[in-house]
């Protein structure tokens, strides 16, 4: 099924098939294109495969070859454990009817709806202004474009959206927001806010979403993740060399601010996405998930290692395949010390933000955003906008 | 606008002098105009090119106190208003002042007195450079970029002095709320200018949402400023074309001032910071600290410290929140800036402290930066301001060659207790949710109750219940589970409430526990709905 938006782009061979996914493609008036698969599953909403981008003047060349929420979860303050939102042994392939993704309409999607895996209307596809791409002197501004593919799921009465927007300039920001009814409530000032002289004190509650992002960059040859950073050197003049060093072994990672950390994966042809932790403002701890208490990590592929948490019982959509059900339960499993040589590694990520009610979000909890950049770097030779020499 | 300060009182027009005759002529006459009327006295006021501040200040609702094409107006769909002056300046640029909020049906707030960049501040990986951009050149005057329609393609291009240098248009936010049936996003509207200094385009921009949210911002784009022939050095980047030049990494620094004038007083403000501590037990406890003195704050990301200003000490007076969410870089040089270690600074309102760092270059009585200004002055029953930093490291990457891609950056000042709650911000059609078997109750004391109530919605929307006059003994949660243990006989008049995203439908029950008279109620207070019957199990305890 394919699936064309805007602009029509030039006929992408290696696109065409999506099997059971669906395909589409939106091309801005640029030039610049993105194509991609789109499923939805009942434990974890969107996910996006096959993902290539076309900058203007370029061929189109592969960036992700899969990225989905890797888990969610919803610790509420009065309670000694998060909630896992996203549990695959409960939230198994289920009925349209029966099914927790929510089904969109005129007053919840206001671009294109669309049916994927056999669920009507769980998709939103737009395109949005950006804003403007580049600006210099009295040169007139490049304006630019967004395409925003969004899913969302409900549990209980909260509704989670997930959502990926694609920049016209080749950026891919992965994106998750809570909404829906807080319901929770609590008498303990410590832990929940009164807001309302008619109700119950909400409950406060910290989340914390992982993505699970499976790059495929340009070339079939294997990509490797680097890991930048850029102390400070007191006592060479306050100077700050630039530190990269590639990860060779699967590893748990943190965000170190003061060092302006940040991963680039690269192709062996140069070209690079570059995970800049610039919204990373906060960070999860509790006393029992290890495997949340790392702002990352890279890993080997390995097909059945699908969700950070919960994992025991998820199997490949589509696959009986025994080794599905050997998989680890967590994160922390898959990082094993297992070489990332000639691997294809995986970049697994989190965010964090604190919900604490207001009147504002009375009765309906104003969206709670967590979203990061994936920036191309390197992945052309210059800007495909403008040469200004 | 505190204006406490007489040693600086002059320093916006002799330190700009070459702001222009223009805008002066504009002030006086206006200022002329406002004395005339009594509404202006003079003090100090870094504001004003005289050196005089508004006597309005203290007045919730007043008007804000500007010329018509200084003023913005934006009212929205869902009645929401934004009100508030704009000046450009030859050091800051985009500069507003009295800036108020109407929120859906109810009366003007003032929120801010002002609100401006106060310093850009960028500093080379090499060391060998650092730029305080704001105080070294200025975003205004002649580095203040004039627009066309072409950066404008949605909106109205305002004038500074004699050219098109503001853009105005409305927009709309990527969040809002969202339930089953309905997302509702935030309409907002911008301002914005570009600024070029050296190589790189600043964009300022301002945006206000209706939902009462604030979100100054910032886009770097333009091209690289800095760069180096020594390829070996570890500072930068070799880019794809140009073997033969390293391109310099180095991080910007931006640094708002923001002073906050919440309700009907500026002086009674107060800034607390709120931490989210984990227990042993894994439980999370909410700690809030008000502060009575000036403060310079550090991000503490693993109790997801949050910041907040409130209208006054009562706890459900308007407030705004600071999340420092885009603080994932913070960049840090205590021996050549010692405030760079700290990302929030709350001081008191002084004309003299302008700019977060350099401030001594145009005012040499002053201290010179924001680090010194927190000296240990009392917060109490004074002006407070806000000075709030975000920075970004840019490692250059091929695609900046040129020109480069905008790079946004910026914070987003969320309100508490200016909405009635989420309703006041849908306007799109909705029907309003009914109660379904809601009858009267008998029980007897020490009867235990698990129960709910039931409603139904025409659109299918998630419903939330609440309810007052209870029995002693019973809660009700939001899905509308009854539960408890009946404690004392009487007779219990009920009052319910069932809502979806935009409407409360509003009923009510009788609930007689034990043997006890029935106090009959006046007719016409019970809706009709009451008399339908509420599904109830009771499970009597024995005896």
């Amino acid at each position: 099924m394919l699936l064309i938006m805007g602009i029509p782009a030039p006929a992408s061979a290696q696109q065409s098939d999506c099997g059971e996914h669906l395909a589409i493609d939106h091309a801005f008036s640029s030039g610049a294109t993105w194509s991609m698969c789109l499923s939805v599953e009942e434990s974890h909403g969107l996910t996006i495969h096959s993902v290539r981008y076309r900058a203007p003047g370029d061929s189109l060349r592969s960036v992700i070859a899969e990225a989905h929420l890797g888990q969610l979860l919803l610790h509420y303050h009065d309670s000694a454990e998060p909630v896992a939102q996203i549990d695959p042994a409960q939230q198994p392939p289920r009925s349209a009817e029966a099914s927790d993704i929510i089904r969109m309409n005129e007053n919840s999607c206001d671009g294109t709806r669309l049916n994927v895996s056999g669920h009507v209307a769980a998709v939103c596809s737009r395109v949005r202004d950006n804003r403007i791409l580049a600006k210099y002197a009295q040169r007139p501004a490049i304006q630019s474009q967004k395409l925003e593919i969004s899913s969302a799921f409900q549990r209980e009465t909260l509704t989670w959206t997930s959502s990926f927007t694609f920049t016209e300039d080749g950026q891919i920001r992965p994106g998750l927001s809570l909404s829906g009814r807080a319901v929770n409530t609590g008498f303990d000032p410590e832990h929940a806010e009164a807001i309302a002289a008619d109700t119950a004190p909400l409950t406060r509650a910290t989340l914390l979403a992982n993505w699970r992002l499976v790059f495929d960059l340009d070339t079939p040859a294997i990509d490797r993740v680097e890991q930048f950073d850029f102390p400070l050197d007191v006592a060479n003049g306050n100077r700050r060399p630039m530190q990269v060093r590639t990860l060779s072994t699967e590893a748990l990672l943190q965000v170190d601010r003061e060092n302006f950390r940040g991963w680039r994966v690269i192709d062996d042809s140069g070209a690079g996405y570059y995970l800049d932790p610039a919204n990373s403002g906060f960070s999860y701890r509790n006393t029992g998930t290890d495997w949340s208490q790392s702002d990352a990590a890279v890993t080997a592929f390995e097909p059945c290692e699908r969700h950070a948490w919960l994992n025991t019982g998820d199997i490949i959509p589509g696959s009986q395949d025994a080794q599905a059900q050997a998989c680890g339960e967590s994160l922390d499993d898959y990082v094993d010390g297992d070489s990332l040589q000639m691997q294809q590694p995986v970049l697994w990520y989190s965010l964090s933000r604190t919900l604490d009610p207001r009147i504002e979000d009375w009765p309906v909890i104003r969206d709670i955003a967590l979203e990061f950049d994936l920036t191309p770097f390197d992945w052309t030779a210059a800007s495909p906008f403008e040469v200004n020499q | 606008m505190a204006g406490t300060s007489t040693r600086m009182a002059s320093n916006g027009l002799v330190q700009d002098s070459i702001d222009s005759l223009h805008r002066i002529t504009r002030w006086l006459a206006f200022a002329l105009l406002l004395m005339a009327c009594g509404l202006i006295s003079l003090r100090g006021d870094s504001g004003s090119p005289f050196g005089f501040s508004l006597g309005l200040t203290q007045a919730r609702a007043a008007e804000p106190a500007c010329e018509a094409d200084s003023r913005i107006t934006q009212t929205f769909s869902n009645g929401a208003v934004w009100d508030l002056c704009w000046e450009s300046r030859i050091r800051e640029n985009l500069v507003l002042t009295d800036v108020q909020y109407t929120a859906p049906g109810a009366e003007p707030l003032r929120v801010l007195s002002s609100a401006r960049l106060s310093q850009l501040h960028v500093a080379y990986d090499d060391s060998d450079v650092t730029y305080n951009d704001v105080t070294q050149f200025g975003l205004g005057g002649g580095y203040l970029l004039t627009l066309t329609d072409a950066d404008c393609p949605q909106g109205e291009l305002l004038d500074v002095q004699t050219r098109p240098a503001i853009c105005r248009w409305r927009g709309q936010s990527d969040n809002g709320y969202r339930t089953a049936t309905r997302s509702v996003e935030a309409e907002s509207l911008n301002l914005f200018s570009v600024s070029q200094v050296g190589a790189y385009a600043y964009i300022i921009s301002w945006t206000f949402y209706d939902d009462g949210a604030i979100e100054p911002g910032i886009g770097a784009t333009g091209a690289l400023q800095r760069s180096s022939a020594e390829l070996d050095l570890p500072y930068g980047r070799i880019l794809q074309n140009d073997p033969d030049t390293l391109w310099l990494s180095h991080t910007h620094n931006y640094y708002w001032r923001l002073d906050f004038d919440l309700g009907d007083s500026a002086t009674d403000d107060r800034f607390s910071e709120t931490r989210y501590v984990l227990q042993s037990d894994g439980r999370r406890n909410r700690q809030r600290e008000t502060f009575t003195t000036e403060q310079a704050r550090q991000i503490d990301p693993e109790t997801q410290q949050i910041w907040q200003i409130s209208a006054s000490e009562a706890s459900d007076s308007p407030a705004y929140t600071i999340e420092p969410v885009r603080l994932g870089h913070r960049f840090v040089r205590e021996e050549v800036e010692p405030y760079s270690a700290y990302d929030l600074f709350v001081t008191v309102a002084n004309d003299c402290e302008r700019f977060a760092s350099q401030n001594a270059r145009f005012n040499p009585d002053c201290l010179n930066h924001v680090l010194q200004y927190v000296d240990g002055q009392s917060i109490d029953n004074q002006d407070i301001v806000l000075w709030h930093r975000v920075g970004f490291h840019h490692v250059p990457r091929s695609e900046d060659q040129r020109n480069m891609h905008t790079h946004w950056d910026g914070f987003v000042m969320q309100p508490s207790n200016l909405l009635s709650g989420t309703s006041s911000l849908a306007s799109l059609p909705n029907s309003p949710p009914s109660f379904v078997d809601l009858m009267n109750l008998e029980n007897d004391p020490g009867d235990a109750i698990h129960s709910h109530l039931s409603a139904e919605d025409p659109d299918n929307d998630i419903l939330t219940f609440t309810a007052t006059g209870l029995p002693p003994g019973i809660r009700m949660n939001t899905r509308g589970h009854l539960q408890g243990s009946l404690e004392q006989a009487g007779n219990y008049t009920v009052e319910v409430q069932v809502r979806d995203d935009h409407y409360q439908t509003s009923s009510s029950f009788d609930w007689k526990v034990g043997d006890v008279p029935v106090a009959r109620r006046s007719s016409g207070s019970i809706g009709l709905g009451w008399l339908s019957l509420l599904v109830l199990l009771v499970v009597r305890r024995r005896r």
